[in-house]
């Protein structure tokens, strides 16, 4: 499957940063990996937007809750595809990630993480995603009008 | 070359790989990055455990907080070793500790290219580490059981400072 050369994750609170210099980072709280996949074998996702036109991260600024509240108050990540891919072969089996179109959503896909690991294992990777983001604060993002 | 006190995890690093990047390649990588102790691009703490110790004061699990205290004896004390040493360093980032949902600890430390973490558990079996690196400090990824924090703690602190 073709990817786009990055993906976008959404950050909806302000907790899923740390404060740690010039700029904010991410934290492993922006990774939690709750959800359980519904397909097997048994994987955990975090949702994610992938880059396929020029609205991706427009798009991702707009996604609302049910309740009509932004669900990224605070901002995006960005995730380029070549280092999830250097990521998902250091950790072939325990880590993945695919495109997932949905209705509503053209862009969403899925960071995948193994269900059952150790919790050790499983911050490795979540660090890692954390310490590959750069984070966008929403002040900062212009949209084009 | 100093041994790393734990080997990571089958299918990270392999043992000898870790004991490389921490005593040896970090310090050609962040020195050439970095430049010195002036560029340090995270702002530092003198008292780089305190909201850490904060955290840790209201947890109410007896046993995750016991284990927790002593982590961050440990890491105090080889804070102030460090210092004694290095008296150029005089801010070190700050920890960073939270409450999972599930009652665990979840501490975070960041540095330059480098991020060090520590998941304290009920169980203190359970209880782990991790590093991971950017790909300015060759993007390695370790992990491994809390089960003997002090040589672990001093190989971190020793490597990471060493090229502050």
């Amino acid at each position: 499957m073709e990817y786009p050369d990055r993906c976008i994750r959404g950050i909806p609170r302000s907790d899923c940063l740390l404060e740690g210099g010039p700029h904010p980072h991410a934290s492993l709280r922006l990774y939690d990996f709750h959800q359980l996949s519904q397909e097997p074998p048994q994987w955990r996702e975090e949702s994610i937007n992938w880059t396929v036109d020029e609205d991706a991260i427009g798009f991702t600024l707009r996604q609302t809750n049910v309740d009509g509240s932004l669900q990224f108050k605070v901002g995006i990540a960005i995730l380029f595809h070549f280092e999830l891919n250097k990521l998902k072969k250091r950790h072939e089996g325990l880590f993945d990630f695919k495109r997932k179109p949905v209705e509503g959503n053209k862009y969403h896909g899925n960071l995948l993480l193994k269900d059952g690991l150790r919790t050790e294992r499983k911050n490795m990777i979540r660090s890692a995603l954390a310490i590959m983001s750069e984070v966008i604060l929403r002040e900062n993002i212009q949209e084009k009008k | 070359m100093t041994d790393f006190p734990q080997k990571s995890d089958p299918g990270t690093m392999r043992h000898s790989s870790a004991n490389y990047l921490f005593v040896d390649g970090l310090s050609n990588v962040t020195s050439d990055i970095n430049g010195g102790p002036e560029s340090l691009p995270f702002v530092g703490e003198t008292e780089p455990l305190r909201q850490a110790r904060e955290v840790i004061s209201k947890v109410e699990n007896q046993c995750v907080a016991e284990q927790a205290v002593r982590l961050l004896s440990i890491i105090g004390w080889m804070i102030k070793l460090v210092r004694q040493k290095r008296r150029d360093i005089s801010d070190i980032p700050p920890l960073h500790a939270y409450v999972e949902e599930d009652g665990s600890v979840l501490m975070e430390w960041l540095f330059p290219d480098l991020r060090v973490g520590f998941n304290i558990e009920p169980n203190s079996e359970d209880s782990g580490w991790h590093v991971v690196s950017n790909k300015k400090a060759r993007e390695f990824t370790a992990s491994g059981q809390l089960t003997n924090p002090r040589e672990l703690i001093a190989h971190l602190l020793a490597s990471i400072m060493a090229n502050i």
